[in-house]
């Protein structure tokens, strides 16, 4: 006898996606289609006179040095301080996982809450306590007798400014980090680590051979997540340095943010242009990773 | 007859039916809530105690909000983007930039008409500044001012010890400057390079250089011996050590700890420093105040500082929800009452510069106010010869790296020829500058380079009312 199959009840599912879909098309989709919209126009301000300028935002900013050098900057901080985020909090979560180790919640809450501090507080508490006159550190090194290394203005100085916001940026996330992997370590049967001892696998062995291949789907999470936070990293940067000294630290957000905004003459038109492109930049970044995902999982 | 009884019959039906809903709705309005942003914090408790008295007066309230003078223009720009405009805000722009403001519909007329203001104000009310196609749209309750006064620590030296020439100044930073013990000659707020750009800009025409155009010629020349001899300072008193060495994390607010803290001896700031002091550490510590004048690259020379004629302080936004009430608060301000309140706060100087000596003020910012006033000269200014010249500063985009860049550029590595760099701002501030205008003439406006051209402009010298009709 035939089954009758149960009617798919489409009418509910649609109905409980309609507020997701209404706040997703009002507040994502449609920004993007108005972006592009904008990125060819010559609008300066809402309100202003907007001309039809086809690409020649888009010329005009390949061909501008501060934006080549605002994607620059934020490259080379997302290659700074991904890897450096990754690492960290995967070490930290294996001292963490490890069953010797004491203290597990005060630690996990110690290293969390920097999360969820502000990035923009962060910021201005950074710039004092990188002070080299009154800051900490200085003080400290000026008892020390190194006056001259006290005063270097870490947050002023080129060479080492990218590096300084980067450990800030990096020490500001780790806890987010930690979290997926101490939940993706201890998502590990034991059965497995005791399994691969019987076999004779000491510790290394075991994490190379057993939670390795077991965390590729979750790196790759961690890896988003982060590459995405290292891209979006405006607040900080706009109150730990401004873009300075010198463009240094001005990345597209930043370069987004003075053209539209910040300028005598606003120039929307422009960064909207700067936005899709940066957008653009972000979504091959995306797509690499998944090759490579592909690639790695394979090789696991 | 039948038809022009029901005619008149009719009328007088419309006219009734108008008559009664115009008094139904005069009956309805009450009260109303105006919102007020401003960048003026020194002067938050002068506004508020107005605002109480307008109150008392016609029931009608004033929420206030104070911004930063950098934070205000950000804010009003996206509440104007936003279409959440308050229904009064000052003037963040620059005065130029007011112009633009109007173009993108962002302000409101005032409902009052120029003959009835105070004649003082009248002789200051101009085209394209604080009214546009005849009607007021705002009017000046401040005097012109610079930002480039030199404000020492008078616990660290005395009035006869500041020198009057850069180079001299120069060597009494090294003097002044032990590391050792924090102490610098000076620090400047050069995270903001916007603000250093305007203090380079200063100095140059205190020099006896031009701010931004050449009026004689109506072009950029930034490249010129004058204004490379302000940026060699600039880079010199940093090589000397003498600059404080957060500088380039400091913007004006910090500076002005800095100050105080007593690791800096110099300061270079505006002439509402003494009421910014105040309110930040309190009354007791501006007896360390003392203020200098512009100092110039000859000896012997007197620094002219060129300024634009005053622009509106208050304006109404397009968006205003009753502009009857708020101008009838903003006239408020015309009262002699504010400007010596004004002064009080040691803000901005009052356009009623008569105001500052019945004020209750230290002696320092009266001193900073006669200094203002000796140094200011009026620069031509081509929106008030040509008001469709605001299209063409609407149109006009921002060159960076500007002189203020430059500047840190070079002191922090990222540029190893700064002449170089200099004369390539300048060629781009020229180019976007006609650029502009070629824009702006294809769209059938009348604007031409000769607008920028003032053959009457005499250097050093004030551009007056009549000069423009000389033209």
């Amino acid at each position: 006898m035939k089954q009758k199959r149960a009617r798919t009840p489409y009418f509910w599912i649609y109905l409980f996606l309609l507020p997701t879909l209404v706040g997703y098309s009002m507040y994502t989709l449609w920004p993007i289609i108005r972006t592009v919209q904008f990125s060819l126009t010559s609008m300066r301000g809402f309100g202003s006179k907007v001309r039809f300028v086809g690409l020649s935002n888009y010329v005009q900013l390949f061909q501008d040095e501060l934006f080549i050098n605002s994607l620059l900057v934020t490259l080379k901080f997302m290659l700074l301080v991904v890897p450096a985020r990754f690492l960290i909090s995967l070490l930290f979560a294996l001292a963490l996982n490890w069953k010797k180790c004491q203290s597990k919640t005060l630690l996990r809450t110690f290293f969390f809450l920097p999360v969820l501090t502000t990035s923009a507080i962060i910021g201005v508490v950074f710039i004092l306590i990188l002070d080299p006159t009154f800051g900490p550190i200085s003080v400290i090194l000026s008892k020390l007798g190194y006056v001259d290394l006290a005063r270097i203005p870490l947050l002023g100085n080129r060479s080492t400014v990218l590096a300084t916001a980067g450990a800030i940026w990096v020490w500001k996330w780790m806890g987010n980090s930690l979290i997926y992997w101490l939940a993706s370590l201890q998502s590990i049967p034991d059965e497995l680590y005791e399994a691969a001892k019987i076999d004779g696998a000491n510790s290394l062995q075991s994490f190379r051979y057993v939670a390795a291949p077991l965390l590729v789907p979750f790196a790759f999470i961690i890896l988003v997540l982060s590459i995405s936070d290292a891209i979006r990293v405006f607040n900080l940067m706009l109150t730990l340095t401004n873009g300075g000294p010198y463009f240094a630290t001005e990345t597209v957000e930043l370069f987004i943010y003075r053209h539209a905004f910040q300028a005598t003459t606003q120039r929307m038109g422009y960064a909207s242009a700067a936005a899709s492109v940066f957008a653009m930049f972000f979504s091959v970044i995306i797509i690499l990773q998944s090759v490579v995902k592909r690639f790695v999982k394979k090789e696991v | 007859m039948k038809k022009a009884l029901v005619l008149i019959s009719l009328v007088a039906l419309v006219c009734s039916v108008a008559f009664a809903q115009a008094a139904a709705e005069a009956q309805q309005k009450g009260p109303v809530t105006l919102t007020w942003w401003d960048q003026y914090s020194n002067q938050a408790g002068t506004h508020q105690a107005i605002f109480d008295a307008f109150e008392a007066e016609t029931g009608n309230k004033v929420e206030m909000q104070n911004y930063s003078s950098s934070a205000a223009k950000d804010a009003f720009d996206l509440a104007i983007r936003s279409n959440q405009s308050p229904d009064i805000m000052s003037n963040p722009w620059k005065t130029n930039g007011i112009a633009a403001k109007y173009y993108e519909g962002a302000l409101g007329a005032l409902t009052v008409k120029a003959s009835d203001l105070p004649e003082y104000i009248q002789k200051e009310l101009y085209e394209g500044y604080t009214m546009f196609d005849g009607e007021v749209y705002s009017f000046p309750t401040k005097a012109s001012n610079h930002s480039v006064l030199f404000w020492y620590d008078t616990d660290k030296l005395s009035a006869d010890q500041v020198p009057g020439t850069l180079a001299e100044l120069r060597e009494l930073f090294k003097s002044l400057t032990d590391p050792a013990n924090n102490q610098y000659g000076i620090a400047l707020p050069m995270s903001d390079t916007g603000r250093m750009n305007d203090n380079i800009c200063y100095l140059i025409s205190a020099a006896g250089g031009n701010r931004e155009l050449n009026p004689l010629t109506g072009y950029y020349e930034y490249d010129n011996d004058i204004s490379k001899a302000v940026m060699q300072w600039f880079i010199d008193i940093y090589q000397d050590g003498s600059v404080h060495p957060a500088s380039l994390t400091l913007a004006t607010r910090t500076v002005r700890e800095r100050f105080i803290a007593g690791e800096a001896a110099f300061a270079i700031d505006g002439v509402w420093y003494p009421g910014s002091i105040k309110k930040a550490f309190g009354a007791d510590v501006l007896y360390r105040l003392g203020v200098h004048s512009t100092p110039v690259l000859t000896a012997g020379t007197q620094a002219k500082v060129g300024a634009h004629p005053v622009s509106g302080t208050f304006y109404l936004s397009s968006t205003c929800k009753d502009p009857e009430v708020a101008t009838d608060l903003l006239l408020k301000l015309l009262d002699d009452s504010y400007a010596i309140r004004i002064a009080n706060d040691m803000d901005q100087p009052p356009l009623n510069t008569s105001a500052i000596a019945k004020a209750d003020v230290v002696p320092v910012y009266v001193e900073a106010c006669e200094i203002m006033e000796d140094e200011i000269v009026y620069m031509p200014e081509a929106l008030l010869r040509n008001a469709n010249i605001a299209e063409v500063y609407a149109e006009k985009v921002d060159i960076k790296p500007n002189l203020g860049d430059i500047l840190v550029g070079y002191l922090t590595g990222a540029i190893t020829d700064w002449e170089a760099a200099v004369s390539d701002y300048n060629a781009k501030m020229n180019a976007e500058l006609d650029r502009a205008i070629d824009a702006v003439k294809k769209s059938g406006v009348k604007v031409d380079h000769s607008d920028f051209v003032f053959p009457n402009f005499v250097p050093g010298e004030s551009y007056t009312r009549d000069m423009y009709e000389a033209l």
